[in-house]
């Protein structure tokens, strides 16, 4: 198979596949409704940091002191920040979802944002003895029922909108109030449709959130090992080889899981035991940091002009965790010279990372930081465990060195191109 | 010290407003202004924010005095930083950090090592990482091709 027969088996066959997988409805809305919660999860994760010194129990004097004194004389209002950023992350998914479904099927935003409000505080909600909701399962319990609740709720609304009874308000009434008004009946109809599974789901002594979770917790404790780690780590880097957008397409698939441990071991923490979760959302992050290794390998190497000058351009931007610089400069997009090291270090960023929390050498990384702070320094606030930045070195050198090789031979090639290009434009002259 | 920290505090309520002042003047001199922005600026602006909630709230207390002026500081310097590097655009104007010009007068728009140069009749914007939308940037770009 050469390289024009791969090309064109991706653009007829590879590319349309994930296309249409990518353009399903609920992959779409679902990608929006989990970035929804990003911002809410960021700022929550800032109040916690500020809540919970990041320093071991045994640890004492000068900043450490000064942050627990701050962190004890301010405790009551950091928890309320937290518990409104990142412990009611499930709720800002719901907020996106239903906004995508409207979107994507032009339905009226506002009454379908409220019906899914309502199904999901009436499904994932007990009363409490003695009075008060039990929102438990507002957080990380709560975010695959948010995914559900916040689709099949529209959908079912404007189902029954569309084949049930409706009131025809005259033209000449405003859409504000003749929305409402016609939308009365599949509301109705959407409300008992709800108040008929919450009953059916407390018969069982159950909530839809719990429910739900006990039907994917086979999904999340396999997510949650290497062998998961590893095929998330291939498959990315396959797709990428390919040009597609590997992080995206993945993505798509396994953001809401590895959110959803993230916020499992931000409550953890919170709570003040450890995070369990070690392929999270932060964890991701770990598994991104290959681009840098193989720019530095660049640099100690490469003696052709292509590769000089594309180091040049990609040192910065991969310094800030930016790779299309690199993949698509080098290039990494069918590159067969550097494909099997290029899947190797890829491994190895999830691999050593994952290894050395799996074994108790570094902490398992609780915190979100913006994927662009350089990696040496993001590894360690993520985890807040000086030993990251060790396990960081010891995977840029690995890497390094299983680049070298390959990067070597490529550029040999490129050189050998070079001076035939220059001898051809000698002989011209 | 209470005074420092309330200060402090002030200090940074007023680069906000500043920020802000910024954006509505852009609003109000031109039309089509939208504050579009990408994945990353949006965690950003988030994180940014995040850091002024814990500063404004933060209790001012004898044990805490160097802890918390410092943590307001530094959330100064992040609001400023962050101030300097919005890039929003209108129909006619656009936005570069604190620098309001208009786009007729962009001369080119390029890019080197993170920093976006915008070339005006005048002089030379430069804005670090800016914070911003892809459209936005596409938006100078295409005025500075028209020249």
């Amino acid at each position: 198979m050469n390289r024009e027969s791969i090309s064109n088996w991706v653009q007829e066959k590879l590319i349309p596949a994930i296309a249409k997988f990518t353009s399903f409805k609920f992959v779409k809305c679902m990608q929006e409704g989990v970035v929804a919660c990003m911002n809410a999860t960021m700022i929550g994760s800032i109040f916690m940091l500020m809540m919970i010194p990041p320093f071991p129990a045994t640890a004492s004097g000068g900043i450490v002191d000064a942050w627990r004194a701050f962190s004890a004389a301010n405790a009551g209002w950091l928890n309320m920040g937290y518990q409104i950023g990142l412990n009611a992350a499930g709720f800002y998914i719901l907020i996106g979802m239903v906004n995508a479904v409207c979107k994507h099927d032009k339905a009226p935003l506002v009454n379908n944002m409220v019906l899914a409000i309502f199904s999901y505080i009436c499904l994932q909600c007990s009363f409490l003895e003695g009075g008060g909701l039990d929102i438990g399962f507002w957080g990380a319990k709560g975010m695959m029922a948010a995914l559900l609740v916040g689709y099949f709720v529209p959908e079912l609304n404007m189902w029954l909108r569309k084949h049930g009874i409706k009131i025809k308000m005259p033209d000449s009434v405003p859409p504000f109030i003749a929305d409402p008004i016609e939308e009365i009946f599949s509301s109705f109809g959407t409300v008992a449709i709800v108040f008929a599974v919450k009953l059916i789901f407390a018969a069982f002594g159950t909530t839809l959130g719990a429910f739900v979770n006990s039907l994917f917790s086979p999904l999340f404790s396999a997510t949650d090992s290497l062998t998961a780690v590893l095929i998330y780590c291939i498959l990315v880097r396959i797709l990428w080889f390919f040009g597609l957008h590997g992080n995206n397409i993945a993505g798509a698939v396994v953001n809401a899981v590895l959110m959803q441990n993230f916020v499992a071991n931000a409550e953890a923490v919170a709570s003040g035991g450890q995070p369990t979760y070690i392929f999270n959302s932060a964890f991701q992050q770990w598994t991104t940091q290959g681009i840098l290794f193989i720019v530095l390998a660049v640099i100690l190497v490469a003696k052709s002009e292509q590769l000089k000058a594309v180091s040049k351009v990609s040192l910065a931007p991969a310094l800030f965790n930016i790779g299309e610089p690199t993949t698509f400069g080098l290039p990494l997009i069918l590159n067969f010279d550097i494909f099997v090291p290029y899947l190797i270090v890829f491994a190895l960023n999830g691999l050593i990372p994952y290894l050395a929390c799996k074994f108790g050498f570094m902490n398992i990384p609780y915190i979100d930081v913006p994927f662009t702070v350089p990696a040496i320094i993001k590894v360690f606030v993520m985890s807040m465990d000086f030993r990251a930045i060790l396990v960081y070195l010891v995977n840029a050198v690995a890497c390094i060195l299983i680049m070298i090789p390959a990067i070597k031979k490529y550029d040999a090639k490129l050189l050998a191109q070079e001076h035939a290009e220059a001898n051809e434009a000698e002989a011209a002259l | 010290m209470n005074l420092l920290i309330i200060g402090l505090k002030i200090v940074l309520i007023l680069s906000w407003c500043l920020t802000v002042l910024d954006v509505v003047k852009l609003y109000r001199a031109d039309t089509g202004v939208k504050m579009v922005f990408d994945w990353l600026s949006y965690i950003n602006i988030s994180g940014t924010i995040g850091l002024t909630l814990v500063a404004l709230f933060a209790v001012i207390e004898s044990s805490t005095y160097v802890f918390t002026a410092c943590l307001i500081l530094l959330t100064v310097v992040m609001v400023w930083f962050l101030k300097l590097r919005l890039m929003i655009a209108g129909d006619h104007k656009a936005l570069l950090g604190s620098k309001m010009i208009e786009q007729s007068d962009i001369r080119r728009v390029y890019t080197k090592f993170m920093t976006l140069y915008v070339e005006t009749r005048n002089e030379t914007i430069k804005l670090y990482a800016p914070v911003t939308d892809r459209s936005v940037t596409m938006r100078l770009y295409n005025a500075g091709k028209r020249r």
